[in-house]
Parts: C-alpha cells; structure tokens; sequence
C-alpha cells in the first residue's frame, strides 16, 4: 500500500515509516500541514497518517479538507490527546480511525492493513467463510464442516469481527472498540478468556485452528479462499 | 462505612451561636429593664399617693381647727388646693363631670370641670355634717406621670428594636458562616478546588474572612495543580521513551529466543499500562469534561459489565448473581463502564473458586444505588478508606496483579458523576455501594 505519513515528529514519523517499509509499504513523509494537504490532493494514496498537532495546519483541518472535496481515502488519526471526546471530535471531522500516542507499532501497522483493505470491499457480504467454518449474518447461524455451532450474541460479534477481517491481525483494543462499543481498558486479560471460550466452540476437535494468536499483537484468522 | 457524605442544614440559625446570644441578651436586657420600670413605678406611686395624702390630710386639720369653714358654701381655690363644700342634696358644689378615678381607699382623681386642674382629693365631713371635698392639685405630677408612662413604653419599643436588630445580626452571621461552611464542606467532599466562597460584602468581618480563605483556596489549588503537572509531567514525559523501548523490543522480535522477547514486551506494556492509568486518573480529575455526559440505561451497562467478566468469572467458578432495575443516569458511558469494570474486576479477582458475587440495583431517593457485594472475607477496617489512594495496596496477599491504581480510578469517575462510593466489610466479604 502506498502511505502518507503527515507527522511533524521526525522521530515517530521516522518510526512510521521504517515499519510499514519492513511490513512491505510504501511510506512517505510530510512534516507540516500544508506539504501535507498539497500531497494528498495531488497524489493518490491508499491510506493518510495523520498527526491532529501540526504546524500550520492543523490535522483536523486536513481531514476536513480533503472530505469537503470528496476525498474518500482511509484516514488514520494520530494524537497525543487520549481523551474519548477527542476521540469523537476526530472520527466526526472525517478521519476514519483513531490512535492515541505513544501506541504500539503492530496495533497502528493491524489498524492501517484493515483501513486499506476496507476499500477494496465495498459490498458487504451475508455469508462469511474461512476455511470449513461458515457463519451467516441474515440467520446467524454458525456450521463448521456442516455441523450447527451455538454461539452467544457476543461470541457470534466477535467470531464475526475477526471473519470480516481474515487474513488481518486483530488488536485486543480494536476488539474492545468494536465488538464491546465501550472504549476502556480492561486491566485484565478478559479478551483472551474470550477468546479461548469462542476457540473452545469453533475449534475444539478440529485439527486446523481457525483463530490464531500473534504474539505480542492480537489474533488472526488465516484462511486461503 | 466510610464517605457518606452529611449534608449542612442551611436554616439552622436557632443552633448557630450567635443566635443563641442574641437571644440571651435580649432576655437579660429585657428582664432587668422589667424589674427597674417595675421597681421604679411602684415607688413613684407610693411616694406620690403617700406625699398627697399628707397634704390633703394637713389641709383637713387645718379645716378642723377652723370651726369657721363648715359654714362655706363657696368653692375655694388658691395655691394649689381646692375646697368644695356639699350642698343640701349632699352633692359637691361643683359637679364633678368628667372621669372620676380612685387613687386609694378614700382618694379621688377628678379634672375640675371649669379650671381643667387635675385633683387629687379627700371629702372631710364636719361635725355638723356639713361635707367639703378637700383636693390638692396634682395636674404637674400628673403630666410628669405621663412622661415617664412614655418614657417606659419608647423604652420598651427600643428593646423590642434590640431584638429584632439582634436577631437580624444573628441570622446574617449565621446565614454567612453557615455558607462558608457548605462551600467549605462541599469543597472537601468533591475535591475540587476551583470551587470559591462568596464574597457579599467587604465592609464586615465575614466578607473579610470570606477572601481570606479564598486566598487560601487559590493558594492550594495553585500547590495542587503544581503538584499534578509535575506527576503529570513525569508520566507523560516517562511514556513517550518507554514507548521507544517497548517499538524497539518489538522490532527485535524476529529471532527466536524462547520467549525472552515476549517477557520483555510485557513489562513494558504493564508499565506504559501504569503511566497512561495515572494520566487517565488525572485527566479526569483535573479537567473536570462531563461533554460526553448523556441519558444512560444503567441495567444495559451493567449487564454489558456482568457479560464482560463473566469467563473471567466462570474460569474461577465463582457465580454472579444480579438483581437489575431498569433506571436511567446521566453519565458518560464509557468512564462508568470503566468504574464498574473495575470493581467487578477487583471482586473477581479476590473471591476465591466457587465463590459469589451480589450485584444488586435498587433506587435510593433521586439516587440509584447499585453494590457489588463479593466472597473474598474483606479487608482491614484500617484500609477502607485507604483502598481509593493512588498505588495503595492492602496487604501483599491481596496485590498479586494490577497497578494499583483501578480503584482511584473508580473514585476519579464517581467524583466526576458526583456520586458516592463507600466501601464496607460484610460477613462474607468486601461489599462496594455505588451511588449515582
């Protein structure tokens, strides 16, 4: 993917990109608001960082910009304010994610991979599959290799969120934001327990796991269709 | 039981103490002004019914000595007396026509119906029967009577003023002391220091005290908000490299070190978790944000909180019992989720296997009460209170994991709702009362 990181930090924007060049992307770097608007606008990229603190002008703005003139490229907002409403002030100017500095390399590398592959499908399908497991989202029934699985309401969100995304690594954080709809944290470690409870479900019996854990990142469901 | 807040009764003037002395002066004032008129009067009367008597009685010796008066039949006055011989209807010469009081036993007080003298006087009968009203003027001693009828009642009335001016004086003190010490006490209970006193005057003493202790506020808030930058500053400024270690440990992770890497990542995680918990709870206590507060249905919340814990729960076997209302609170959704997560996270974690834990719901007045009672014995009286204080932990059987900073970050939430937390022993257990 060909990425452009608006960050006025040399030494993160630097960070940024040395990742997503070893992760196999195209980064580029501009270091104010206003290279960083012109960028945009001029040249076509699959995803934008982009910093809310800049000099001249500011992130928000940007995005803002680049919205009112039916720009519709995945954006990822970057900020050192944690706070949720700002969190909401973000998302609502346009931006598409939202991270909190500092954050983990493989939590802004899971979020950008999934913000980029967003685009590509655009139809959202009814039936989700990976492998010999098929969950259908109009009668929300769960089969792997042709038998029936009883999953609960949040099971069935979560086996779902992480199909939607296959082939993606999957933050506990974005599972949080995005299965549970409430932005906390959760001291412990209750995404994994589960987790194991959906593997216990899906997988148990089976010799190919379907959810698999990436150390130190979060989950994937690898599948080749 | 710990931080049941008490509320300040703003009309307890009668238990104020300057009240109390108005009161008292007023009745000591008034007592020894009743007792002196009293005394006054009464020895005022006596001397001036004694002193008349004795001269009326003078004139009658007088008259009884000269034989020659029981013959009058005209009414003398001279000097200040006056003699009124009866005609034959044994009626005074001079008809006595207006008001005819008695001073004492024999003692008449008349106005001379021609003169408008007024007279005290005795009527004398003569050996020969013949009867003469013998009076003295007392019209002077009568208005110097009146005068001091007035003086006692304009005295009367300026005490009565004395009390009602003194009560006034004591509800104004009261009224100002007892908001100083609402605010005062509202100060302490929520912790916010930006809160001032009212300043309403600056020419008494009150308002005088008033600025003093804003000063003062101001001077502490000025050392706690140094305070908090500075904690502030250290975690904020600790972060951003700890984040550099940790990316770095994280770029290293190609080589296969059997899980030497994946130790390390963790300390770094739990300590950027440390630093950002400590941010959170200051954020939320110093910038005060209720932006996010909207309508909430607090069963749904809780429900969502029990749903969450609940492999967490059922790993231990312990078993949640819920008792739910459906009731709504303004609040911001995802702060009371954290404040609830926490305190169900803390119950499961200190409750042993097969244990319980009571979530109950139930409506308090304009509060929603909601208590999270757990089987895990409880903790030392000593640290009830103490459990709320950032990195606090009660003995080191009880702190195996955490950062010991999720119950201060419970606090810093029910703080920002203005809702109360109490924590409590109970037989079983350590039971939470939340209220919002």
């Amino acid at each position: 993917m060909r990425i452009l990181i608006i960050e006025d930090d040399h030494d993160v924007s630097a960070f940024i990109a040395k990742g997503l060049k070893e992760a196999r992307h195209l980064a580029e770097v501009a270091s104010d608001g206003k290279e960083g608007l012109l960028l945009a606008t001029t040249a076509e990229y699959d995803v934008l960082i982009v910093d809310r603190m800049l000099p001249g002008l500011d992130g928000l703005s940007i995005i803002k910009t680049l919205r009112a003139l039916d720009n519709p490229v995945p954006i990822l907002i970057l900020s050192a304010l944690g706070d949720v409403d700002d969190r909401v002030n973000g998302l609502r100017s346009g931006g598409d994610d939202y991270l909190v500095k500092p954050f983990a390399f493989s939590e802004l590398l899971a979020r950008i991979e999934i913000l980029g592959r967003r685009q590509q499908q655009q139809s959202e399908p009814t039936t989700l599959r990976a492998g010999d497991l098929e969950v259908d989202l109009m009668t929300r029934k769960v089969k792997r290799a042709g038998v029936l699985i009883e999953l609960q309401t949040r099971e069935f969100s979560l086996l779902e969120y992480l199909l939607k995304h296959k082939n993606q690594v999957v933050t506990r954080t974005m599972l949080l934001e995005n299965v549970w709809d409430y932005h906390f944290d959760p001291q412990t470690n209750v995404i994994d327990v589960h987790i194991s409870r959906l593997r216990s479900k899906v997988d148990k019996g089976f010799e190919v796991p379907i959810i698999q854990t990436v150390r130190g990142a979060g989950y994937i469901v690898e599948a080749n269709d | 039981m710990i931080n049941v807040k008490k509320t300040a009764n703003e009309h307890s003037y009668a238990k104020s103490s300057s009240f109390k002395m108005a009161i008292l002066f007023s009745v000591l004032c008034g007592l020894s002004l009743f007792i002196l008129g009293y005394f006054g009067y009464f020895f005022a009367r006596g001397h001036f019914i004694q002193g008349t008597e004795a001269v009326i009685d003078t004139e009658i010796r007088h008259l009884s000595e000269n034989g020659f008066f029981e013959a009058s039949t005209l009414e003398y006055a001279a000097k200040g007396r006056l003699f009124v011989p009866f005609n034959a209807n044994d009626q005074p010469l001079t008809l006595l026509t207006g008001r005819v009081e008695r001073l004492k036993e024999g003692i008449i007080v008349f106005e001379h119906p021609v003169s408008h003298q007024i007279y005290a006087a005795k009527i004398y009968t003569f050996k020969n029967n013949q009867k003469m009203l013998v009076g003295v003027d007392i019209t002077e001693t009568k208005r110097e009577f009146r005068f001091m009828q007035w003086l006692s009642i304009i005295s009367i009335a300026l005490i009565i003023l004395v009390v009602l001016v003194s009560y006034m004086i004591s509800v104004f003190v009261a009224r100002g002391t007892n908001r100083i010490a609402t605010t005062a006490q509202n100060i302490m209970e929520t912790g916010d220091l930006s809160k001032r006193l009212e300043v309403s005057s600056h020419w008494d003493d009150l308002g005088k005290m008033s600025s003093t202790l804003n000063l003062m506020l101001d001077r502490i808030e000025a050392l706690m908000v140094g305070l908090r930058q500075m904690s502030d500053n250290i975690a904020h400024d600790l972060r951003t490299p700890l984040t550099r270690l940790r990316n770095h440990i994280e770029a290293t992770k190609k080589s296969d070190d059997g899980g030497e890497n994946e130790a390390l990542l963790n300390e770094a995680d739990k300590l950027l978790n440390t630093f950002n918990a400590l941010l959170r709870i200051s954020r939320i206590e110093t910038e005060k944000k209720r932006a996010n507060f909207q309508p909430l249905a607090l069963k749904k919340l809780i429900e969502d909180v029990i749903e969450f814990y609940e492999p967490l729960a059922e790993m231990k076997n312990i078993s949640i019992h819920q008792h739910l209302l459906e009731m709504s609170v303004v609040g911001d959704k995802d702060l009371l989720f954290q404040a609830y997560a926490n305190i169900v996270d803390n119950a499961i974690k200190y409750t042993p296997e097969q244990g319980v834990i009571i979530i109950d719901m139930q409506s308090e007045g304009q509060y929603c009460m909601i208590t999270v009672q757990d089987t895990g014995g409880g903790i030392a009286e000593d640290d009830l209170d103490k459990v709320f204080q950032r990195f606090y932990r009660c003995d080191m059987s009880r702190s195996s994991a955490g950062t010991g900073l999720g119950l201060s970050l419970v606090k810093a939430v029910f703080d920002l709702h203005n809702g109360q937390l109490a924590l409590e022993n109970t037989a079983k257990g350590l039971r939470f009362i939340t209220k919002l």
